[in-house]
């Protein structure tokens, strides 16, 4: 939890009287300094890995033609805005986000049966332990080959992708929920679907987001790579395999920022939810 | 097997004996409202083990609007036949009826009270009230209301938007008990609630509890191994025999009510503490020598 949010979080409960800790996380002082010097060391990072690319360019060391270089990826920014992109994002946003969403509301159902009734766990299991130790990379002609070049083969393609590592995850989470929570849950006639979505699924719901962090990476490489084989006429994935026939490094370069950037931007809002959910932790 | 002897014991002091049974007039006082007969649980042995008997051919009978505690050496099956009564555990053999009828799984009669409270912990206090409500047909409306109406009667109306972690032990298992009573049970079973309690929290809510039960008078089943807590708030004890548990023993509790706290000094509470003790303590001893 941030500091801002713990401020938050105190000043909304003034009641609480004598709670230590909420004194302790009112207090500002270390916590922030190591946060600023976190951000401070990551940025330094970075600058020093972009200077020395830049550098190794410049001194000849590699050819800036084939990798590129930092000031050539910076000219090309633009071109993401004006370059005609807008389509191929949106038809790969599309499908992620599909893919993503489905894979998550289908993995963790899958994962809280699994967790929750042996039998069903005894016939999930192989299946899901080959569909999430096969590389991703060798469903995607087999997704081709069913569903043809388009859309519904990206989603499909991604959707493969994200749900195992969610569905693992949930069981993993649904095994592990509180039994006296569960005899409460019967003793006051919560059953069924009622009791999934009122205790099950919130027990498991830090389970469900490591496994949608995880998710979220595979989507994107089902998605992306079914592209490259010709998935459709637009994507990101065509332009990136374009892009790199075409030796045209600089732009190749600033397009996988952006997809690295966008994917970043993400987890980053999957973190920021994990806080909103998580909130009632101590 | 050897067969178990119920005997209930002669009253302390014929002075304090109550005029009215609970309940007061009452169509169903004088009739058992809860009945065990011959209840018999066992749990299956793991692999070649011979299966555990948890509970061995209890037989109990407890009024309508009585206050039953259930005292025994640790691990003695006192939870199991709790669970049994809650319809959340199977009988092997025998049968539990209230009110006449074979109890078969849990229903909106009766409400349990659990040792580890039990609470969601991503729900505030006024959300794990209407947990209670979660399988009935009420609108969001009615469950707001109500969890509110039992908050204020435990005195947590101002936590109501807290999450449970935010609230002390004593503050959860309120809201344990307001969540029981919110459904307006006849029957009310409670696990060893004030167990993970300190010792002075224990005793405020135990007050607390009399308060609130002398008010409607539900059928009360209290387990705890706690002999001072169990003499204040009880009409009778019974006093459960190492595991297998069946009832060694009930006594009956004429201590008028209302009870003032300082009750615990009377030579009559002290006497009962005694009595209790001296039943406990060969059982505890023995229960002790065995593996759990």
């Amino acid at each position: 939890m941030s500091p801002t949010e713990a401020a938050g979080l105190a000043a909304r409960d003034p009641e609480v009287q004598g709670r230590p800790a909420a004194a302790v996380r009112r207090r500002p002082g270390p916590r922030q300094l190591t946060s600023t010097a976190r951000r401070l060391v990551g940025a330094a990072s970075i600058l020093l890995f972009l200077v020395s690319w830049e550098l190794a360019g410049r001194l000849g060391a590699v050819n800036p033609r084939t990798v590129s270089s930092p000031s050539a990826v910076a000219r090309e920014l633009p071109w993401l805005v004006t370059g005609g992109l807008g389509q191929d994002y949106r038809v790969t946003a599309l499908a992620v986000a599909v893919a993503f969403v489905g894979s998550l509301v289908v993995g963790s159902f899958l994962g809280v049966a699994s967790g929750r009734h042996a039998p069903t766990r005894w016939g999930m299991d192989p299946i899901v332990t080959l569909g999430y130790t096969t590389p991703l990379v060798a469903f995607v002609p087999i997704v081709v080959l069913f569903l043809g070049l388009g859309v519904p083969a990206k989603i499909v393609a991604g959707f493969v992708g994200g749900v195992f590592p969610v569905i693992v995850n949930v069981e993993a989470g649904a095994r592990t929920v509180d039994p006296v929570l569960l005899r409460a849950a019967r003793s006051f006639g919560v059953t069924g679907l009622r009791r999934v979505c009122t205790v099950l699924l919130p027990s498991t719901a830090p389970f469900v987001l490591v496994g949608a962090r995880i998710a979220l990476g595979r989507v994107l490489i089902g998605v992306i790579i079914t592209e490259m084989i010709g998935g459709s006429q637009y994507g990101v994935g065509l332009l990136l395999i374009r892009l790199g026939q075409g030796f045209q490094a600089d732009r190749l370069m600033a397009l996988v920022l952006l997809v690295g950037l966008a994917g970043t931007t993400v987890i980053g809002i999957i973190r920021r939810l994990e806080a909103r959910i998580l909130r009632w932790r101590p | 097997m050897v067969h178990h002897t119920t005997e209930s014991a002669k009253p302390v002091d014929p002075a304090l004996r109550r005029a009215s049974s609970p309940g007061g007039d009452d169509a169903d006082a004088g009739r058992p409202f809860i009945v065990l007969e011959a209840a018999t649980v066992e749990y299956p042995g793991r692999g070649a083990q011979a299966p555990t008997r948890a509970l061995d051919a209890v037989d109990l009978e407890v009024q309508a609007g009585e206050f039953v505690s259930l005292v025994g050496p640790s691990g003695c099956g006192k939870t199991t036949l709790l669970m049994a009564v809650a319809g959340l555990l199977e009988l092997t053999d025998g049968s539990v009826r209230i009110g006449g009828r074979q109890v078969v799984a849990p229903g909106p009669d009766r409400a349990v009270v659990f040792q580890e409270f039990a609470l969601l912990p991503w729900r505030t206090v006024r959300r794990n009230v209407e947990f209670a409500f979660e399988g009935g047909e009420l609108t969001r409306r009615q469950r707001r209301d109500r969890a509110d109406e039992f908050l204020e009667l435990v005195g947590l109306r101002d936590f109501a938007d807290h999450y449970p972690a935010q609230l002390s032990g004593g503050m959860r298992q309120r809201v344990g008990i307001a969540r029981a009573l919110a459904i307006e049970p006849e029957t009310l079973l409670m696990d060893e609630p004030f167990g993970a309690l300190d010792a002075q929290t224990k005793v405020v809510l135990g007050e607390e509890l009399l308060r609130l039960w002398e008010r409607d008078r539900q059928t009360v089943l209290f387990v705890t191994h706690d002999i001072d807590e169990a003499i204040f708030l009880s009409d009778r004890i019974a006093v459960m025999s190492r595991r297998p548990a069946s009832v060694r023993c009930l006594i009956d509790i004429d201590l008028p009510r209302p009870r003032p706290h300082d009750i615990k000094t009377a030579p009559e509470f002290n006497e009962y503490r005694q009595q209790i003790w001296n039943l406990l303590h060969d059982e505890a001893a023995e229960a002790s020598r065995e593996p759990n």
